[in-house]
């Protein structure tokens, strides 16, 4: 049995492991509710119950109304808790493209965070879109992860509208969050990943089709898959047992639960 | 600690119209991956019942659980007033040939509402035998599962499959019902088994995997990480179900 699963089987938490999670949010949101702790104490706690080491954060209010102060939260929460979490530069091309340079510039450049989010569908602006030009001008000349929410189809962010950035920008790694959600979204992510090396599946998604993962890494291979759960705004402890049981080798588990975004995010 | 044994309530056998290749699994291949998990037993549905005629998958979902001890019929029924499925007593009589241990109903797909006009009687003979009904989230609103259990305070209802922004519909409703309980798979919101559990008792969750469409690995890590005590889990696990599950009474039924 996978030693992964054996461990998870047994409700205990991994240990021994490189686990980190590269999709999470922080704080309250909008349209339900998140009946645990969702700030930071509160997802270390969540952390702690599976094994999760570190966690790479937007938080909730960054991919809302305000990106500079989400930007300013996860800074706060990666000073207080270095070993713990790691951070997005959230940008909002609604807004004028100073801020986005100026969020960059005071938060990757001169300070901690080590990518970029965007959020198409929130933002309600398409990814390939000229406001966004300056961050992915930014993300490549500095060689960034810009993790981005994908949805199967979708005219704001389709995961095959990436192969085209990708190949634009080749030294930005683009983390296809959700890898496109749906069972047909993730067949898009596959192929957008096959047609752009710096292309990369992230597994965030409350729901994982039987057999999905298995049928991803045998497309595109397990360096380019990373682990990543949502929270608060999911409870991160599915994912950990969709991965920990899949029917791929324990190698290649470890790719996926953080060795890849280790070597992404230079943690 | 002996590992926590898993009783799985939403598991479907049978060809489906659309699968999936990776998800068109065989009932027996169905039943190797659940031993590889660690699920011990589970309820399934046949996908003809949900997906061409109820009785024709009735029929054969008691079939195949006879022929693989793990597997426990679930019935998908109707409403009885179109003469396509039996009402009252004969429904009973129905359920109980079969081996059937819970019913499953799918609304919208098969065109009728959860009122009383519709399931009045229905939900009238399932809460008095006691035998517990499963609906699907995206079968039914909010408003109609309220009407439903305000209905009929006795029926135990298990609604499957829910999602992460059903909160603010669902505790008052689990405040307001005591039949009404939640599958876990897919219910997760951040910290929600946790949160059930305090407020309203462990004893509202019901474990359910959704295989084999949906992964079940998940489902269970889900459960197993939960920062609840050991009995909680094992109630959410395996526990509650096997006490609502429908036990026939003796000559009566039979």
């Amino acid at each position: 049995m996978s030693e992964f699963w054996s461990n998870a089987r047994a409700g205990n938490p991994l240990r021994g492991e490189v686990v980190i999670d590269c999709h999470t949010h922080m704080g309250p949101w909008f349209n339900f509710s998140i009946p645990k702790d969702p700030w930071a104490e509160g997802m270390i706690a969540a952390m702690d119950a599976c094994g999760i080491q570190k966690v790479v954060c937007a938080p909730h209010v960054a991919i809302g109304p305000d990106a500079p102060w989400g930007n300013d939260l996860i800074a706060e929460a990666v000073r207080r808790f270095p070993d713990r979490f790691a951070g997005y530069c959230t940008v909002n091309p609604n807004y004028p493209e100073r801020e986005t340079l100026d969020e960059l510039e005071r938060h990757i450049t001169r300070g901690t965070l080590r990518g970029v989010k965007i959020h198409p569908t929130v933002h309600l602006y398409p990814a390939d879109g000229l406001n966004y030009r300056a961050m992915w001008a930014f993300a490549n000349e500095h060689g960034l992860p810009v993790l981005v929410h994908t949805w199967e189809s979708d005219r704001l962010c389709g995961p095959l509208m990436f192969s085209g950035i990708g190949k634009e920008h080749p030294k930005a790694q683009i983390l296809l969050g959700h890898s496109g959600a749906s069972a047909v979204g993730m067949d898009q992510s596959i192929q957008a990943a096959r047609e752009a090396e710096n292309v990369h599946l992230d597994l965030t998604a409350s729901y994982m089709p039987c057999g999905m993962l298995e049928v991803i890494v045998a497309s595109v291979g397990a360096d380019r898959v990373l682990f990543g759960t949502d929270v608060p705004f999911l409870d991160g402890r599915p994912k950990v047992g969709q991965i920990a049981s899949a029917r791929i080798s324990d190698e290649d588990k470890r790719k996926i639960f953080g060795l890849n975004a280790k070597r992404l995010f230079r943690l | 600690m002996d590992l926590i044994p898993f009783f799985d309530a939403n598991c479907m056998i049978g060809r489906r119209v659309a699968p999936r290749p990776e998800t068109n699994l065989t009932t027996e291949q169905m039943v190797e991956e659940m031993a590889r998990l660690g699920i011990g037993r589970a309820l399934a549905v046949h996908a003809y019942a949900k997906e061409y005629d109820p009785r024709t998958g009735n029929e054969r979902a008691t079939e195949a659980c006879l022929k693989l001890s793990t597997l426990i019929p679930c019935y998908v029924l109707l409403p009885e007033q179109t003469g396509e499925m039996p009402g009252g007593d004969a429904l009973i009589r129905y359920l109980a040939d079969g081996g059937a241990r819970a019913a499953r109903l799918y609304p919208k797909e098969h065109s009728y509402g959860l009122g009383e006009t519709w399931c009045g009687g229905l939900f009238g003979t399932l809460e008095e035998a006691g035998a517990p009904v499963l609906i699907d989230f995206d079968q039914a609103s909010w408003l109609e599962l309220d009407g439903a259990l305000t209905a009929h305070p006795d029926l135990n209802l298990i609604v499957v499959r829910t999602g992460y922004r059903v909160d603010r519909w669902v505790y008052p409703m689990l405040r307001r019902h005591r039949g009404l309980r939640l599958e876990t798979e897919n219910y997760v919101p951040h910290g929600a088994l946790e949160a059930v559990t305090e407020r309203f008792g462990a004893e509202r969750l019901v474990f359910g995997s959704g295989m084999p469409v949906w992964d079940a690995g998940g489902a269970m890590s889900h459960v197993l990480y939960a920062d609840v005590d050991e009995g909680a889990k094992r109630k959410i696990a395996g526990g509650n179900l096997e006490g609502l599950l429908w036990k026939p009474q003796g000559d009566r039924h039979v």
